[in-house]
């Protein structure tokens, strides 16, 4: 599903190069759920948003179902992320001037579905999640576990093949990061491919492999 | 995705309440200025295109050659030549003349009734124009002398009705007229005024009227071409027609007239008073407080960029591409453009009053009914939401996801240029506006305080209409100077204010006539007016010799160069012996410097036109009731109707009065809006800076430290602005007071003192938000980290 290789990522600074990636090569199959773990500053969330389409590397190659992305202008690109990959962040990043329902139903408004499926599928989702009643409810009127209940429904209404979370659990106490955690794993029991940079080693133990980052370099 | 948007613009209107307000009425106020431009605008190029087959009328004008410079030109002209074009060119299908306008004074129940605005008009008229017609027949109406159509608004103030088909008007000369149709009033959009017309065959019918081609000057023709006739070519041929006509007889004074055609529809616009020039500055003072308003929006909406950026960044990850994005923003803009719309009709409405009377036409009020002003309207919120959403749309939609979730501050220095030029741009044109405000009403009360060369306060005008006025001017002069508070009591032809008439005359050594104004007066006039003779005698009641002698102006003694004036000659129907000089005095407008003048004893005709009363009194409603008994005594025929020379005076510059108020109200719609953008510009910092502020403070910076450090870039601006703002006023204004032959120094003072209120304005809106920071508890806005 995913092949980069040699990827590099550096900032230009006057003279300098500041390298945040370094010949990254790596493949992740359709139906994996990888952990990449890393001290601070190591290129995790770089390296996620580089493979979510968020970011373009510097350098190297990147298949995507065997299309070339680093030959992708930027509404190419735009079009497959939007149709493929789901996003969760460790701040949820919700719309906050948005309801849980009309969060949830921005994504499948973008892809143009039409207002009765629409209606059928948030309806299904918030059922599904549970948060039915909270569905008039704005983002700041929920606790951090809600939100990224909120957040991971949002990022599945769509249907994506990829869903890249960037520290799911980062800012929910342990009970509430269990909850995300065992939802992230039923998504990839039906199906999903689920790559998640995390911290906690015990998050980690919740993938099929787990890649290690340090200072840009992928560790053998 | 529209219901998206929406709510989502809406919601972060509510949260942003100030920003909103000030950007919805920002621009709703410039909105409803450029709505009143607007609808002047259409009125004014609406002008006379009601007249059916208008596009093949033409006006006839002339231009006066005299030893081949150019004189002046003038539309009112002789009364044959409308029927010689006819006759002599197949492309004229027909013509049509009328009279310049007339007062008439007819009796009803034995009390005068002044109707102004009479024309004598071909039995043609009615058929040629498009009037509409209320009763009477359009080609039947005009046709024998003594008959009359009235307006509705003539018929209503005479009759009280307007069903008067068929009865008899009494005018104060004897004179009777058969009321042989009614028509609507013309619309206010014609350029052709009247509230009665008389039929033309009635002058014919007077021996008094010369109806050749050495007649009056008062006429006004009109000719309707046939279809596809070029006016151009037609034009081309004129030239001989008016040498067989007029000019050949007047070669020997080397004097001619050459005749041209005024398209109906170009009369008001490109031949009136000064119409295309107000369209042009109206219309760029709209568009430069539109751009003013749209450059709040644009810095106020880029600004909020933090508050903003995170969202765009999430709906980019959930599958917004960037035109999705640039579109949200760009319907977001449309919609505060709208909102804007309406609190710029409700202010036009409320406006349009006050609009109307400065700019002294009746312009149609706003109507959404009316298709053409709804299209207009619609063009007017699309472009309004483009000019100010583009920029906007374009920058929000270029933030990327990566830098907007890292850092919010990325794109902040990168903004400040644009931004910056946004508001160099708003201070220039506001301090420019300032100082040409300022200069033009300085120069206005200049012009007004101006020593003129005589005595225009205190005096009181009685117009002589009737002809029993006019045969008894003596008798009613007499009995005016009994009244106690009347001081003098002069009769004249006219009163210096808007110049005098102007005549051929033949200075003693010339071959060929000069044309010089002329003014007829009796030997009272000198004093009533406080003219001083600066050489010679003043003409005398008891030398009958006097009669025939001219006193004249020091303008006119320089212009010819004569060393002893007194003594010499001026010919016109005779000799003419000078006998004395006045000072020269302003009898015309500003505008104008003093021309030569000729002051006669006799009036043309015997009869003169107007009475001044040179009266000093503390009770002026008294004397003027004494004064109307002693007129009713007389003339009892013409109702009593005065006027102060001021007010005539006030007349002239009218205009140019009501066209300085309308700049002042547009130069502080400007600044208070640039001002506004300004406050909430530093405040939107301040708020940002919040923390920065906070931490200064503890460290023991002072309220003056703070203040300057969050207003120093604006005032930097603000003086880049004046810098430049000063060579472009100066350039306007200077070329502004080229109109004036009188005029006012351009003081260095004024543009100082303009840059003093625009820096004024700015360091007061600027620190406002930062002195009321200052002064909080620094620990709160630490706090929040």
């Amino acid at each position: 599903m995913i092949k980069l290789k040699g990827i590099e990522k550096y900032y230009k600074n006057k003279f300098i190069k500041t390298y945040v990636l370094r010949n990254i090569n790596m493949e992740i199959k359709e139906g994996e759920f990888v952990s990449v773990m890393g001290s601070s500053g190591a290129g995790k969330s770089t390296l996620l948003n580089i493979i979510g389409m968020l970011d373009v590397a510097s350098n190297g190659e990147y298949l995507f179902f065997n299309e070339s992305v680093h030959k992708m202008n930027e509404k190419q690109l735009s079009n497959l992320h939007k149709s493929y990959i789901g996003f969760v962040f460790q701040s949820y990043h919700l719309i906050d001037e948005l309801t849980v329902y009309e969060n949830l139903e921005t994504p499948i408004l973008y892809q143009k579905v039409k207002s009765g499926e629409r209606k059928a599928r948030v309806a299904e989702i918030l059922d599904e999640f549970k948060i039915v009643a909270k569905k008039d409810l704005f983002p700041n009127q929920l606790s951090g576990g809600q939100r990224q209940l909120v957040a991971v429904a949002r990022a599945i209404i769509a249907e994506p093949k990829l869903i890249l979370a960037d520290e799911p659990t980062g800012n929910l106490h342990s009970e509430q990061g269990k909850e995300i955690m065992e939802l992230l794993k039923k998504l990839n029991a039906n199906g999903t491919t689920i790559i998640q940079v995390t911290h906690s080693k015990e998050n980690a133990e919740y993938g099929d492999r787990i890649i290690k980052l340090n200072d840009g370099w992928i560790e053998e | 995705m529209l219901k998206n948007y929406f709510i989502t613009a809406y919601r972060n209107l509510l949260r942003n309440k100030t920003y909103a307000f000030i950007n919805i009425f920002g621009l709703g106020f410039s909105v409803g200025a450029v709505i009143l431009v607007l609808l002047y605008i259409r009125f004014e190029f609406s002008y006379d295109n009601f007249h059916k087959d208008g596009d093949r009328i033409y006006r006839i004008s002339v231009e006066s050659f005299r030893e081949g410079n150019l004189e002046y030109e003038s539309y009112t002209f002789t009364p044959p030549i409308g029927i010689d074009l006819k006759q002599e060119f197949p492309e004229v299908e027909n013509y049509t003349r009328h009279s310049v306008n007339k007062v008439f004074y007819f009796n009803n129940n034995d009390r005068p009734i002044r109707i102004g605005g009479v024309i004598y008009a071909d039995s043609t008229f009615l058929d040629f124009f498009t009037f509409d017609l209320i009763s009477g027949n359009k080609t039947k109406s005009l046709i024998n002398p003594n008959e009359i159509v009235l307006t509705e608004y003539a018929a209503k103030k005479l009759f009280g009705k307007i069903d008067v088909l068929g009865k008899t008007l009494h005018a104060e000369n004897g004179k009777e007229y058969l009321i042989t149709g009614v028509v609507k009033n013309p619309p206010a959009n014609s350029t052709i005024q009247f509230n009665a017309l008389i039929s033309f065959s009635t002058l014919y019918a007077n021996p008094r009227y010369s109806m050749g081609w050495n007649g009056g000057n008062q006429y006004i023709t009109y000719v309707k071409l046939k279809k596809n006739v070029n006016p151009i070519v037609l034009q081309s041929k004129f030239s001989g027609f008016m040498w067989e006509h007029i000019n050949k007889d007047l070669s020997q004074y080397n004097v001619k007239y050459e005749a041209y055609l005024q398209p109906l529809k170009d009369i008001h616009l490109v031949y009136g008073k000064s119409g295309l020039t107000n369209i042009y500055f109206f219309s760029i003072i709209g568009a430069l407080i539109l751009l003013i308003a749209s450059f709040n929006f644009i810095n106020l909406t880029t600004s909020q960029y933090t508050k903003r950026a995170k969202e765009i960044a999430v709906r980019k990850v959930i599958g917004a591409d960037r035109k999705s994005i640039a579109f949200q923003f760009l319907f977001e803009t449309m919609l505060i453009a709208f909102a804007a719309l309406l609190v710029g009709i409700f202010l036009a409405k409320l406006f349009t009053p006050i609009y109307r009377n400065l700019m002294q036409t009746n312009f149609y009020e706003i109507d959404l009914l009316d298709p053409a002003q709804l299209a207009g309207l619609i063009a007017l919120l699309l472009s309004v939401g483009l000019i100010a959403g583009s920029y906007p749309s374009f920058y929000l939609s270029s933030v990327k996801v990566t830098d907007a979730f890292k850092n919010n501050q990325l794109l902040g220095h990168k903004r400040f240029s644009f931004q910056s030029v946004l508001i160099l741009f708003q201070f220039v044109v506001s301090v420019s506006l300032i100082i040409i405000t300022l200069f033009v009403n300085e120069q206005l009360s200049f012009i007004k305080n101006k020593e003129l060369g005589f005595d225009k306060e205190n005096i009181i005008l009685l117009s002589l209409q009737n002809e029993n006025a006019r045969k008894h001017t003596e008798i009613i002069k007499e009995r005016l100077k009994t009244i106690p508070g009347v001081i003098s009591v002069s009769a004249s032809s006219a009163a210096p204010s808007n110049g005098f008439t102007s005549n051929g005359y033949f200075p003693e050594g010339f071959s060929t006539p000069v044309t010089i104004n002329a003014l007829d007066v009796d030997e009272d006039f000198f004093k009533t007016y406080k003219i001083k003779l600066i050489e010679g005698k003043n003409f005398s009641k008891e030398l009958s010799t006097d009669d025939d002698a001219y006193i004249v102006n020091e303008a006119l003694v320089k212009q010819f160069g004569w060393k002893n004036p007194i003594g010499k000659t001026i010919t016109r129907d005779g000799k003419h012996l000078i006998i004395g000089v006045v000072k020269d005095f302003n009898f015309a407008s500003l505008h104008k410097n003093i021309s030569p003048l000729i002051i006669t004893n006799k009036p043309w005709g015997g009869e003169y036109n107007l009475i001044s009363l040179k009266v000093k009194t503390s009770d002026y409603n008294a004397l003027l009731g004494k004064i109307e008994n002693a007129w009713k005594e007389i003339n009892p025929q013409q109702p009593f109707e005065y006027g102060f020379l001021d007010w005539k005076f006030e007349q002239v510059y009218t205009a140019e009065n009501n066209l300085m108020k309308l700049f002042l109200y547009f130069s502080i719609l400007a600044i208070v809006i640039a001002a506004l953008g300004l406050f909430s510009l530093s405040s939107l910092s301040v708020e940002q800076r919040t923390k920065e502020i906070g931490i200064r403070k503890v460290l023991g910076a002072s309220l003056t430290n703070l203040a300057v450090l969050s207003s120093k870039k604006y005032i930097v601006l603000v003086v880049i602005a004046n810098v430049i703002a000063f060579p472009i006023s100066y350039y306007l204004v200077n070329k502004w007071l080229q109109n004036y032959a009188y005029k006012i120094d351009i003081n260095l003072w004024v543009f100082i003192f303009s840059g003093g209120i625009a820096l004024t304005i700015a360091l007061v809106t600027v620190s406002f938000q930062a002195v009321k920071k200052a002064l909080a508890n620094p620990i709160d806005s630490l706090r929040s980290e």
